[in-house]
């Protein structure tokens, strides 16, 4: 599933701030990571993650920082800020009274 | 492999943000690509392949440039050469002009003043060390905020930029247009007391600005060329 939707775009801004609560990590970093551990589920184009990296950094949860890597490449890290840390604990709590919900509802998680 | 810098580079070429933020867009996309690209063939995939996946993504780069464009909380209020011309010279002029206001304050460290055919040309030497920092300070800013050599120096010169223009307004309207008899009969003078205001200030704006710019050449000597965010 590429991140396209409006509730695709909601998870993956919660995917993004939860592996930044681990870390600072870099774009490509953060969409292979994101894959990996999603099985796949979750893919990120450059097109689906940037404007949303952009996006928090805009809204301040998350900040960005240049830094140099000898072996290579300098690379933009992306950390999770403070207000970025206090957004993560109710945004995981909507997810998952919304996951309940739709499971209540559709019964899906047992499918 | 293609060239991911200089494709992503010819697809912002129109986007609407600063050289400062393009540049990072540059690095910070290509590197993606370059590392797609590298995972890509480690995985097995053939080359072909794997630069026709990267060359897809290369056509969403107007739309992350969009949302870097939105993003641009500072610039949405001041583009570049705000940033790095009127802003930081601004800031320079106002220094400059509390300067000279306070010491003139002070019977100390009043301007020397120069009678020339009956008209005062003032000199005061702590002003004129005073413009040391601020040409310093001007530039800094003004480099800081991404601007070239250019737009830092001229930030620094300012103030006596400022006076050029008020005298390139004043004198010829007084001549040419007033014909007022007093300026035409004083025009050594006046001509001196334009240099006075300009030229003379001029210089150790000047001074501080190369050693602030020469400061920070050295310290990003050997250092990456990589723009990099104001701490």
């Amino acid at each position: 599933m590429t991140i396209q939707s409006k509730i695709a775009r909601g998870s993956a801004e919660l995917a993004v701030l939860a592996l930044l609560e681990e870390r600072s990590l870099y774009g490509f970093e953060i969409a292979k990571q994101i894959e990996e551990r999603t099985g796949g589920s979750l893919r990120f184009t450059m097109a689906s993650l940037y404007p949303m990296l952009y996006e928090l950094e805009k809204r301040g949860s998350v900040k960005a920082q240049w830094e140099a890597n000898p072996a290579g490449r300098d690379r933009r890290y992306y950390s999770l800020t403070g207000k970025g840390r206090k957004e993560l604990q109710p945004l995981r709590r909507e997810w998952k009274a919304f996951f309940v919900a739709l499971d209540q509802l559709t019964g899906f998680n047992h499918a | 492999m293609p060239d991911w810098q200089e494709m992503v580079r010819e697809k912002l070429a129109g986007a609407a943000v600063s050289r400062r933020r393009r540049e990072e867009l540059i690095s910070e996309l290509s590197n993606h690509l370059d590392d797609l690209h590298a995972e890509l063939l480690a995985s097995g995939v053939e080359e072909p392949e794997a630069s026709a996946q990267c060359l897809e993504q290369i056509d969403d780069v107007q739309q992350i440039a969009a949302a870097a464009s939105r993003s641009q909380i500072w610039e949405d209020f001041m583009n570049q050469r705000s940033r790095t011309l009127w802003l930081p010279g601004l800031i320079t002029l106002t220094l400059a002009s509390v300067s000279l206001a306070v010491m003139q304050l002070f019977t100390f460290s009043r301007p020397r003043v120069y009678w020339v055919d009956g008209v005062n040309v003032e000199v005061g030497v702590l002003w004129l060390l005073s413009l040391v920092p601020c040409g310093a300070l001007g530039a800094y800013m003004s480099c800081r905020a991404g601007g070239t050599r250019w737009n830092s120096i001229l930030a620094s010169l300012f103030p006596s930029m400022t006076m050029l223009g008020v005298f390139c307004v004043v004198l010829p309207i007084a001549i040419f247009i007033e014909r007022n008899t007093y300026v035409i009969h004083h025009l050594r003078p006046f001509g001196l007391a334009l240099l006075a205001w300009t030229i003379v200030p001029g210089v150790p704006s000047l001074l501080g600005a190369l050693a602030v710019l020469g400061r920070i050449r050295g310290e990003n000597r050997g250092a990456s060329d990589m723009p990099r965010p104001i701490a």
